[in-house]
Order: structure tokens, then sequence, then C-alpha cells
């Protein structure tokens, strides 16, 4: 089986990685300093589990000089680079391609595939134009959630960490536990990162959105990780404010997610003391992931007539940030003072 | 007359730089590098219609050196700061003396001197310890509001924008029309500063905060001008949300303001780009003032049983941020990335 991983950020490179190292047939695509250093040494995976820092040889590409079609396409790109990559992505496969998308957040195709109030609505924050519904057909989308703590320190050199819930899970738009999914499963158990066949893939969506929404959102405003923001008591209150009215827009969708909110929030600040990816693109003075994690669910807000005003509001500060201040070419960063 | 200005902020240079300039017997109380600009230098004002080629020479001293009794002492710290200096302040006047305290935002005697069904209630986010209350009595105190938009370019430049509501507001508790406040108001006016004696301070105060409640939190948590703010759908949508929860604050506790949302917000939206002081002092890692301008409306709130969800949920980031500034002694600040 001919495997391609479209897309070498934290999450694609080491997927790559330990693909390449269980020896299966696989190509990344990356560009710029990332094609370079995974050209020229490879990919170095660094975590508790692995004994050394050797790096793993891989096959990369450039965009452009794949050697199509592949019957398994990993799109491991951030959600909103997907709608300007998707007819190039397409042509990758070959005529029963199977796309796994495991971004992060609502996916385009949230009210496709089940029966439901909403059938067949379209999500324009998340494909303003079409072309994701346009371009994939059901049958080729297989829906996942990625679980790993991953960091990329510098091109290619991605930290791990390893948690309880480390897995990819993956589901059938329809919710089918089909073969194809479970032979997919098996792809990423057996190069060592659990895969989980679901049979509710939009669950596993929303739930892990539970946390993103939430903390990436508030950290992007308040300069804090989640564990500043949840041991924080307004920050607290306010985050339990939010999470509750994603576990109501989630309702309103479709999906019942059963979650004690109060422990939710609590454990978060007993986690380990890490600013979230989106605090880290800030920081960096990247675009920041909002329209799948938080935008998404105004747009379900109004779609659904359920009440969202704390979202509403957080959304409102961090896009402002988004758009007016990061796409203007500005980080925006902690400076130490008087030191 | 002998006067004291306490606290060479912008406000408190601007104003101790023009009561010097129309010779009057004036004392800068200013530390730090500032303390070093305004004795070394002086203070250089920039601004369209006060422009001086040279640096205005003032008397400036450090706060352990300042020797009383003074006559009339603007108090120019923010009101954060009250507490911790009121004492000191106090010895530095006679028993007759006038302390002037223009602050941003609601006052610790907000419910003191009238008549009013929260008659002599107390703000906690105000006057935590009671030390305000008991250090100044109604006698001694005068109130006041610096329009003047303002801020400090580098030590002792102070950089001016002109509007037509430039002024010095000053009212008495009881809102009498007292002759010491016409005195006060005569002296800002003969300084090139529009002295106003008011017989409804409280109104003026609540609608000065209109624009610091909301722009001031809402410009610190996006790094943004009151222009920009005000200018992007989302954030003009927050913002209007949170004038009507002040404009009701105000009226539960007998204050109507003549205004709108929308009014205000277009207002804001021409206003010269300068960033509100709250997002200066985070761009500087101070304490942000937070408790005067939207804390104790929502404790007012509160007290008076009005709602105020989206000033709760904007106080939270803002309140966190502020957290985050203090405990980790950073500044935030926006870093340009690309020409």
């Amino acid at each position: 089986m001919k495997i391609l991983v479209y897309g070498a950020g934290a999450i694609g490179g080491y997927l790559g990685a330990i693909l390449s190292e269980a020896g299966e047939d696989v190509t990344l695509v990356a560009r710029g300093a990332m094609y370079e250093a995974m050209a020229a040494r490879g990919v170095i995976l660094e975590s508790p589990k692995r004994a050394n820092l050797n790096p793993i040889k891989v096959r990369v590409v450039k965009p452009g000089e794949e050697k199509p079609p592949y019957d398994l396409i990993y799109v491991t790109l951030k959600s909103h680079q997907l709608p300007q990559a998707a007819a190039h992505v397409k042509r990758l496969g070959g005529k029963d391609a199977v796309f796994v998308f495991p971004q992060n957040g609502i996916p385009w195709w949230q009210f496709d595939g089940i029966e439901s109030k909403y059938k067949g609505t379209p999500l324009k924050t998340l494909d303003p134009e079409g072309v994701l519904a346009r371009t994939f057909a059901a049958r080729e989308i297989i829906g996942g959630v990625a679980f790993k703590p991953t960091d990329l320190l510098a091109p290619a050199h991605i930290k791990l960490a390893d948690g309880a819930a480390d897995s990819l899970a993956i589901g059938e738009i329809d919710n089918r536990i089909s073969d194809r999914l479970q032979a997919i499963a098996k792809i990423s158990s057996n190069a060592g990162w659990t895969g989980n066949a679901v049979a509710d893939i939009r669950k596993a969506k929303w739930t892990k959105l539970l946390s993103n929404a939430v903390w990436n959102t508030l950290g992007v405003v308040a300069q804090a990780t989640p564990k500043e923001a949840a041991g924080f008591p307004q920050t607290a209150a306010l985050a339990t404010a939010m999470i509750k009215e994603v576990v109501a827009l989630a309702q309103a969708s479709g999906t019942t997610l059963q979650i004690d909110v109060a422990k939710m929030v609590s454990d978060t600040a007993q986690r380990v003391n890490l600013p979230t990816s989106t605090l880290q693109d800030l920081r960096a003075g990247r675009s920041l992931e909002l329209d799948a994690l938080i935008n998404v669910l105004i747009e379900i807000s109004a779609l659904t007539g359920t009440a969202a005003p704390n979202l509403s509001v957080v959304a409102a500060c961090a896009n402002f940030v988004n758009q007016c201040v990061v796409a203007q070419g500005y980080a925006v960063k902690p400076v130490k003072v008087g030191a | 007359m002998r006067l004291l200005v306490y606290g060479a902020g912008a406000i408190g240079g601007f104003f101790g730089a023009m009561l010097t300039e129309a010779g009057e017997d004036v004392t800068l109380v200013a530390r730090g590098a500032q303390y070093e600009a305004l004795s070394n230098r002086g203070i250089i004002l920039e601004g369209r219609r006060i422009k001086r080629a040279q640096p205005i020479r003032v008397r400036a001293v450090r706060p352990d050196e300042v020797r009383g009794p003074f006559d009339l002492i603007f108090v120019t710290l923010k009101a954060h700061q009250l507490a911790g200096a009121a004492e000191h302040i106090r010895t530095l006047g006679g028993k007759d003396a006038w302390f002037v305290f223009p602050q941003n935002g609601l006052p610790w005697w907000y419910f003191d001197g009238i008549d009013t069904r929260f008659r002599g209630a107390k703000l906690k986010s105000l006057d935590p310890d009671g030390v305000l209350s008991r250090t100044f009595t109604a006698e001694n105190l005068v109130c006041g509001i610096a329009f003047k938009p303002s801020d400090i370019v580098e030590p002792g430049r102070i950089r001016l924008a002109d509007t037509d509501a430039d002024s010095l507001t000053v009212g008495e508790l009881d809102n009498r029309m007292s002759e010491r406040i016409q005195t006060i108001a005569g002296i800002a006016s003969n300084a090139g500063w529009p002295g106003k004696a008011v017989t409804d301070i409280r109104k003026a105060k609540w609608n000065k905060l209109l624009s610091n409640a909301i722009w001031n939190p809402l410009c610190s948590l996006t790094q943004s001008n009151p222009n920009d703010t005000a200018s992007y759908a989302p954030t003009m949508e927050l913002a209007a949300q949170m004038i009507n929860e002040v404009i009701a604050v105000a009226a539960a506790v007998g204050v109507t303001l003549n205004t709108s949302a929308s009014e205000l917000i277009a207002g804001a939206a021409k206003r010269a780009p300068i960033p509100p002081s709250t997002l200066q002092d985070v761009r500087a890692g101070r304490a942000m003032e937070l408790d005067a301008i939207l804390n104790s409306v929502i404790e007012m709130g509160q007290l008076a049983g009005v709602a105020t969800p989206s000033l709760k949920a904007v106080a939270a980031c803002a309140n966190l941020l502020n957290q985050r500034i203090i405990h980790d002694g950073v500044a935030i600040q926006p870093a340009k990335l690309r020409a």
C-alpha cells in the first residue's frame, strides 16, 4: 500500500517517521526548512520512550514532486490550510484512495453522512467556497483525532510527550466500523501509535474540542497556559461557562457529551505548565487556528439557535489578535522586565 | 499657593509642566527614570497645539524628599497605587489642604456625600482595607477627571493629542458648586488646560468610564488602539454589549447617561491612534488599572442587581493577564516580524 503523509508539522513529521521506521511504503510532503532538514538528515524524535536521538530516514518530497497515485493519504495540514491545498491533494490519490483528516476542531463534513436535523448544511467558517465539499466525496474521507502531545523544537526535530491517551482515533463519516477503518487503525498501531477505529468520530472531535476551544483561545487573549487559566478563579469560572456552551452546541448538533465540567477544570489546573499550540503560534507570529477551534462554534450557535455568549466574547478578542495583529506581521510575546 | 503634583506619569507630567510654565509655585513628585529625566532635562511636551522646542524645567523631587505642607495637591497616581501612598500623601498637606483625585474609573467615595439607597456602601475593589476612607475626609477631598489623551514616549517626553473634550473637570462629593472647585478650575484654565467645575462629578466619571471600562481592557487583551478595536465587527459588537451593561449599572445607581453604544463606538473609531493607558502599562510590564475602571463596575452591578456578563468575561481575561504580568515580571509586547 502506497502511503502519503501530506504536511510535515509536528504530527505529520511524527507519523511519517514512525511509519517509515515500521517499514511502510511511505512518502512525506514537506517544504522549506522542514524539507531541507528531512532530506538532509531525517526526522529526530525526542521522547522519554526512545533511547537515542538518531534521525529516522524518511522519503520526503516537495509539493509537486509526489509520485501518485497513493492509496492512503494522511492530510496533516492545519484546518485553515485545507481549502487551498484540496485540489492538489485530491489529485495525489488513486481511484479508491482514502484521505484521513486528523485536524483539530469541527470538520467541514460535520453535517454530512449521517441523519440529522441539519443534514447537508455546509459550515462556511471551515469551507468558505465549498471547495472541500466539492473535492472530497464522503466515501473518500476518514475523520481523525490525533492524541499525541508534540512540539516542533527545530525543523524535523520533534519533541514528544507520552500520555495514557496517546492514539490516533479514526472514524467513517457515516459511523460504520468498516474493514478499511480497521485496516488503517492497524497501520498506525503497528507503527507504535495506537489506532482506534471508532463508531462516533464526531464525538471524539467534540471531546477534544472541549479543551481546545477553551484553553487555546483564553490563552492567547490572557497570555496564559491552560494550567494558569484554570488556576485563576475568574478565568476558571469563565472556562466553566465556555465548556458548558460547547457541550450545549454539541448537543444541538446531535452529539451528547458526558463531561464532569468542574473536574475537567480542576484537572487542568494540575496539568503540566505548557503553552497551547495556539499561544505558541501567537508568540511566533504564526496565524492562529481559530476557525476550526472556535469560530465554527459561533456559526453553529447561530445555525442551531444555541446561545454561546462567553465563547463569543473570547472569540471576538482572539480573532482581533489574529486578523489585526498577527496578520499585520506581529508576534505578541512576554518580555522580562528589569532583567 | 503651594502646589504639589504627586505622581509624574503622562497626566502628572503634562499638568506639572503646564503649571510650571504658567508661573505657579509647583513641585512634582517622581521616581526612577522619570525623576532622572525631569531633574536633568525637564519635560518635553509633544502635541499639535502644545509644542515646545525646549524642555520645560520643573521642580522635581523624589517621594522621600518632598517636604510639605502644600495647599493644593493633585494626586496623579493610578487608582490602584492610592492605598499604598495615601498616608504619606496626607502628611504633605496642612489641615485645610485640598487633595484633587483625577483617577480614572469609579472612586472609593462613590456612595458617600449624597443621598442614595446605597449610602455608605463600600466597594471592596476600590478601597479594600478602608485606608482611603480613613485618610481623606470630605473636607479635604476634591474629585477630578482628566481629559487629555497622553502617553509617555520616553522618560520626560510626553505625547499629547488634542480633543474638544480636553479638560480637568472637578467637583465636590456633595455636588455643591463651591468656591474651591472654581478656584482649582481657574488654576488649570490659566495653565492652558481648561478647568471645569461641575455639580455632578459622578455622572462625569461615568461618562469617562464609558470609554475606559471598554477600550482599556479590550485594547490590552488585543494589543490594539481604540480606533482599531472600534472598527472591527466582532469587537464592535462586544464593545456595544459592554457599553450597554455599563449604562445599565449607572442607571441602577441613579445616573442616566444620555448616549448610546453606536455613538460611542463611532466616536472611538475616529480617535487618534494612541494606546490607552492600560495597554501602555501592559507593554511596560506595569500593573493594570483594572479595579477602578472595570472590577468596580462589576461589583457595583452585583450590589444593584444588574447582570454584567460581557464585562465579567472580559474582566476575567484582563485580570488573568494582569496577574501574569505581575507574577512573571513580564511586559507583553508586539514584535514586528516582517517589514
